[in-house]
């Protein structure tokens, strides 16, 4: 499978936050976002953790024929290893580094993390092409929670009825939003990637 | 004063916007709703009963591995059991089922577990089975309005699909686009009915 066309599906037609619905609690959380620390963070966590999980799960499940006790490996092995890592880049002096780990030390336990490694691995994708899903994931991700912030502020501004102001209305905004991404078909891709 | 500022349901999906992951998606088809509801339930209530014994046995800091890994084996167990029951429906669901264990309604019994010393169990146990009962309803609503037809939960590698309407009236509702927008007017007709509810009890 060529590598542009699993990104741009990544991005685009399976974006993980419009199509999947992952990591929709905190999109539609009123926080703001330090852009490049959180996407470095979050792009970082999830490569790691799709690279381990694809790693543990080929190597040593598969074998076994134990691939159903994946999501117990996860729990005992990567997310304590991905935490302990968070909470020592934490831990370094620099202001942007200690921003960068708290980010991922919240990541860690995200359904977005855990469901981009889940789609990364069971997608029968080779390590290369599981770490580019991951990473594109991510970017995708990114890109409609930064669409999604600028809609809240145009919200903010307009007059709606009371009832649909705040989340009820940016949740009918990333709805349209989710027609427009699921509009960009594989097909498409498939000839732009070729 | 705190009784004005809190919701008259239990408000975890429509009121505070948590646990939305698998509805958007899940929620398209009422056997998968149904799957993954009954394993959020079921994760939640095993844990929310085996907080107080863990908090009682174990250090403070052993509590979160040690939950989070016990979370993991039910929801192993969980996948494995659904997986049996109906390998169909298992599949429908596919990552979502797996994802009860990062589910926020289960990180959130899990944080709280470790934290209070007073017992919460009753409050977990409410607060679960009313987003069991409204992800089960946002389910039947969507596949019946999106699809026409409602796909039961049996056990078994066929599908037992009860057709409704040869024409559906709203296809987009099966879309994860029409579960962001089913769940947004939800919201907002739970705040216009909060915020009747409350004047009432005001005036």
């Amino acid at each position: 499978m060529s590598y542009l066309f699993i990104v741009l599906t990544s991005v685009f037609s399976a974006n993980a936050l419009l199509v999947y619905g992952l990591g929709v609690c905190p999109a539609f959380r009123r926080e703001r976002r330090g852009p490049w620390v959180h996407l470095a963070a979050l792009a970082f966590v999830n490569a790691l953790a799709s690279i381990l999980f694809w790693i543990v799960r080929s190597f040593a499940l598969a074998p076994l024929g134990l691939e159903s006790l994946d999501i117990i490996l996860y729990a005992v092995l990567i997310a304590p290893l991905l935490k302990y890592l968070s909470r020592f880049i934490a831990s370094s002096p620099a202001v942007s580094l200690v921003r960068m780990g708290a980010a991922m030390d919240e990541a860690v336990t995200s359904c977005l993390v855990f469901g981009v490694a889940l789609i990364a691995t069971r997608s029968n994708f080779s390590l290369l092409e599981a770490l580019a899903a991951s990473i594109a994931a991510c970017l995708g991700y990114w890109l409609a929670l930064i669409v999604l912030d600028s809609i809240r502020e145009r919200l903010e501004l307009s007059d709606l009825p009371a009832s649909f102001r705040g989340a009820p209305a940016l949740l009918l905004s990333a709805g349209l939003m989710a027609m427009a991404f699921m509009g960009v078909d594989y097909a498409l891709l498939r000839s732009v990637a070729r | 004063m705190e009784k004005k500022s809190s919701p008259f349901l239990p408000d975890l999906m429509l009121g505070s916007l948590v646990g939305l992951c698998p509805v958007i998606v899940v929620s398209g088809n009422f056997a998968s709703g149904v799957i993954v509801a009954l394993g959020i339930l079921f994760c939640t209530l095993v844990m929310s009963l085996l907080m107080p014994a863990l908090r009682s046995l174990f250090p403070e800091r052993l509590r979160a591995p040690l939950a989070f890994g016990l979370a993991a084996a039910f929801t192993a167990l969980y996948a494995v059991l659904a997986e049996a029951y109906s390998p169909l429906l298992s599949s429908l669901a596919g990552i979502f089922i797996p994802l009860t264990l990062v589910n926020c309604i289960v990180l959130a019994t899990l944080r709280r577990g470790i934290r209070t010393e007073e017992a919460t169990t009753r409050g977990v146990i409410l607060k679960s089975f009313m987003f069991f009962s409204l992800l089960i309803l946002v389910s039947a609503f969507r596949e019946i309005a999106g699809a026409g037809r409602i796909t039961l939960p049996m056990p078994g590698t066929e599908a037992h699909i009860l057709t409704l309407f040869s024409l559906p009236p709203l296809r987009l509702l099966t879309a994860p686009a029409g579960g962001f927008i089913l769940i947004g007017c939800l919201a907002a007709l739970y705040r216009f009915v909060q915020r009747r509810l409350l004047g009432r009890r005001i005036s």
